[in-house]
């Protein structure tokens, strides 16, 4: 049996985002790099196998009652990633407001300086906050930001691929630093991007950094079959992640790929108490910060049934069909559709199921660290997983104990092995490695060194 | 009498670009990480105001026979400002091939996560390889990145001061996390971009991160006048040096800033021994490593000698050089500090190579450590500069030879003062810190 991998958010204050205000909390804690300092040596000593932090880049209507945007993470894992040696770092980036030349050359320098523990997270933001910050009176539209997203990350695998393993001879006698023939450009110019290349280093351990996709909209998903590595997805039922795990599998074999070459990363909100009690009065405390009724009124018009009593239970066959689309994720709208399939509840119940994420939001377990462990085995046996992005109610405290107290439960269960020094994220993930093969199709030219300095 | 302040580049195998082919170098240095973390490290502990790293976003042709541009610096002096406490990381950033949301934010993350260590060297990128990394056919003309620049640094500064202090205001009881009437929008609308703001979280220790400006051309100067906090420059002649202080501490007060607001960061090549004997060996050394023909030959065009073969012993006199620099094959700066030195007297290629430290167009100053102190003190006593950027010849070699020989010189005559845990780098080169935007009734509010 293969292990499952860990994956561990480091949101802050938490899946549930007024856990600021509980009585034991920072509530500045987002802005503190010792906090986080303190969250990665951990993850470190416990041997997780990545951390990771969402993004977009705008600040978010709600930071009127909430954290709502943080420190940018390409900077903060950059920082976190430099004071510990095993675990690797899953950085959120958007292909939309950002250049595929800076991208490639930004993730393959902290692959390079982590030793080849560098994971992009590839998102096409969809928020109009964020288009305002770059210029666009509105994000373009789903389909566009796909379709760019693919070119990127076609654009991005080409120039981590540029230099074969053996470009850099350093030959002291002839003073031949590198063979340029060895070089390859990229010589791109498509609809989004024209872009010459070659990066100006060669790739770092991983060859490729390790790739991650979290779109569940019919583009995110061919984009995830074709360039991922790893598809984070959300799932309220083990039935609609099992069908997620086996359709992403068939796709990726459509393009020509090993299924095993793409790994399902099923984000969990996970809330851990020393006993069930405990993580029960903790689960209570946390909805008791939430605004509860705003987050209900949110999850009806994200469903498409604005105005509906909050407390009266929501049968699947009442749902319109929503246009899923342009608005929210549509990986969130199909999980509660598949809750509701199961049986009826309310928005109430729904925002209380959800960890009050948005239009549903990922699933929320609550427990004791034996009742946390055996929710993920149940689920990682189904097939509905080939592990987990572990979310935290109030990161504050359960990062610590789902590192402390339900990791060596899965290690002692043979479902988790701790990370090591030396061994690349790609490894750790059981992905095959990247390095670059020699290019000799059209348009790999070598470099020459008419290039001009 | 102030004190200096003390940069040291980290490129790698050194300014000497060709270094790698001395025998005791690593040729792949300046891919290891191990290699930036010992430096960085050393740095820290001898308290050097900060490291910094040039960059261009591109591969250039020189690949085939030195390294040139290395791992991006943003991610690189992250790393190394992780691991150390004291010593500030200076970032090359294009303002040509970022936008000005993202550079902001990144540099506002990098002061954060440093406790105010974080400085961004803010270029146009003059070469036209990168052009082509970006979707441009053409590199823009100069004075065009210059007025983006401008643009540039006027929207990431006022993004920097969106947050004003007290706005998160975290009441647990009310459940009102920040005032949003005191975070400010941008809402710039320029010829080169449209930004809304404000950015997701409060400004670092700093404020604004310090800012750099590295361009000698008319257009840089004004942005320097302007914007910056220091200004790195170039210069083969303490004269020049003098002047070019005095020139851009009169723009900073045109600009209406206090001249002390910009300091002037000059830059020099260090090749320092225990003795200047073995200094002097050591640039012989180095002098065999490089392509000596082809340098020759890129100089004469880069001077705008007419067309042409050149043999190394050419002798130039300042006539023989054309009045206008040559447009843009070379920065304005390096043109104008080459005029400066044969100004003082005829000089061969190979000697112009030589004293421009193997290309970099920097002045080369090779000796014992009492020899480098002498030279770096008396240039500061003159006025010439309010501090140094450091770069080491051989960067293996006299990165530590400086931090651990002339630095203690410096120290023990009164001219240098090492940094400290807690202080910021703002602090530490005497800026001032800088006001937020205030919340007045002309700034719109979030609310």
């Amino acid at each position: 049996m293969p292990t499952l991998h860990l994956v561990a958010s480091l949101m802050t204050p938490g899946h549930f985002r007024s856990a600021w205000r509980l009585p034991g909390a920072d509530p500045e804690a987002n802005l503190d790099v010792g906090y986080y300092v303190r969250l990665a040596r951990l993850a470190d000593e416990v041997g997780l196998d990545a951390i990771f932090l969402g993004d977009g880049p705008a600040l978010g209507a709600d930071v009127a009652t909430t954290p709502s945007g943080g420190i940018d993470p390409l900077v903060l894992l950059g920082h976190l990633l430099a004071v510990t040696q095993r675990v690797g770092g899953v950085v959120t980036s958007s292909t939309t407001y950002n250049s595929p030349y800076n991208l490639a050359r930004r993730f393959q320098s902290l692959d390079i300086v982590t030793k080849g523990r560098a994971a992009v997270n590839v998102v096409t933001t969809f928020s109009p906050a964020a288009a305002a910050n770059f210029g666009l009176a509105e994000p373009p539209d789903k389909e566009t930001r796909y379709r760019r997203a693919h070119e990127f990350l076609d654009v991005v695998t080409r120039l981590w691929d540029g230099w074969e393993p053996d470009a850099v001879v350093a030959d002291k006698a002839t003073g031949q630093y590198a063979d340029t023939a060895r070089i390859h450009r990229t010589d791109h110019a498509g609809e989004f991007f024209s872009v010459a290349g070659p990066l100006p280093v060669p790739a770092g351990p991983q060859g490729r950094p390790v790739v991650v996709q979290a779109g569940g909209s019919e583009g995110g998903l061919a984009l995830g079959a074709q360039h991922a590595d790893v598809v984070f997805t959300v799932a309220q039922t083990r039935g609609r992640a099992v069908a997620f795990r086996d359709d992403i599998r068939a796709r990726a074999v459509a393009a020509g790929r090993d299924p095993d070459q793409v790994k399902v990363s099923l984000g969990v909100v996970v809330l851990v108490g020393e006993t069930e009690q405990d993580a029960r009065q903790r689960a209570d405390e946390l909805s008791a910060s939430l605004p509860v009724d705003d987050l209900a009124h949110g999850v009806l018009a994200a469903l498409g049934l604005a105005g509906r009593d909050l407390d009266e239970p929501i049968r699947i066959d009442e749902l319109p069909e929503v246009p899923v689309g342009e608005t929210g994720s549509v990986g969130f709208q199909l999980s509660t559709r598949a809750l509701l399939a199961e049986r009826p509840l309310s928005a109430r119940e729904l925002v209380r199921r959800t960890a009050g994420g948005p239009a549903g939001g990922h699933r929320l377990v609550v427990g004791s660290p034996a009742q946390v462990a055996d929710d993920l085995e149940a689920w990682f046996r189904a097939g509905a997983a080939d592990g987990f992005t572990v979310m935290f109610a109030d990161t504050t405290v359960d990062f610590e104990r789902f590192a402390r107290l339900v990791v060596p439960v899965l290690v002692e269960r043979g479902l988790f092995r701790p990370a090591e020094v030396g061994v690349t994220l790609r490894e750790r993930l059981g992905l095959p490695s990247r390095s670059a093969q020699p290019d000799r199709s059209a348009g790999a030219a070598a470099v020459t060194q008419a290039v001009s300095a | 009498m102030g004190r200096l302040h003390l940069l040291s580049s980290l490129m790698t195998p050194g300014h000497f670009r060709t270094a790698w082919r001395l025998p005791h170098a690593d040729p792949t240095a300046y891919l290891d990480i191990d290699h930036f973390q010992r430096l960085a490290r050393i740095a820290d502990e001898v308290g050097l105001d900060a490291v910094f790293l040039g960059d261009g976003p591109a591969l250039r042709g020189e690949i085939a026979t030195a390294p040139g541009t290395g791992i991006d610096p943003l991610v690189l002096l992250g790393n190394l400002a992780a691991i150390t406490e004291r010593v500030g990381v200076l970032v090359t950033s294009s303002t040509t091939y970022n936008s000005p949301y993202n550079l902001a934010r990144r540099f506002q993350a990098l002061d954060i996560v440093t406790n105010g260590r974080a400085a961004v060297n803010i270029v146009t990128t003059h070469a036209p390889a990168a052009a082509a990394n970006f979707g441009l056919v053409q590199h823009p003309p100069k004075e065009e990145r210059y007025r983006r620049a401008h643009e540039f640094l006027d929207v990431v500064t006022r993004l920097w001061d969106g947050w004003e202090p007290g706005a998160v205001v975290a009441d647990k009881d009310t459940g009102v996390y920040a005032d949003v009437t005191r975070i400010h929008p941008v809402d710039h609308h320029g010829e080169f971009f449209s930004v809304a703001g404000p950015l997701p979280v409060p400004a670092g220790p700093q404020g604004r991160p310090v800012v750099v400006q590295a361009g000698g051309s008319e257009g840089g100067l004004r942005l320097a006048g302007d914007f910056a906090d220091a200004v790195f420059t170039v210069a083969q002649t303490k004269a020049k040096a003098v002047a070019f202080r005095d020139d851009i501490r009169s723009r900073a007060a045109a600009a209406g800033r206090r001249p002390d607001d910009v300091k002037i960061s000059l830059g020099v090549v260090v090749l320092v021994a225990a003795t200047e004997q073995e200094a002097l060996r050591r640039a012989d050394e180095l002098y065999a490593t490089l392509p000596i023909d082809s340098l020759t030959a890129s100089l004469a065009v880069a001077l705008g000698l007419p067309d042409g073969a050149y043999a190394p012993d050419h002798v130039v006199r300042l006539e023989d050089v054309p009045d206008a620099p040559p447009g843009e094959l070379r920065s304005a700066g390096f043109q104008v500090s080459t005029r400066a030195l044969l100004a003082e007297g005829p000089q061969t290629l190979r000697e112009l190579v030589h004293r421009g430290a193997g290309g970099s167009g920097h002045r080369l100053l090779v000796g014992s450590a009492e020899q480098v102190a002498d030279d770096l003190e008396d240039w500061f006593r003159a006025g010439a500069a309010d501090g140094f950027t450091v770069m080491p010849a051989d960067t293996s070699v006299d990165f530590e030879a400086f931090a651990r020989l002339v630095v203690p010189i410096l120290v023990e005559r009164g001219l240098f003062e090492p940094a400290l845990v807690g202080s910021t780098l703002r602090e530490r080169l005497g800026l001032h810190s800088v006001e937020r935007a205030p919340g007045d009734a002309s700034v719109r509010s979030l609310a």
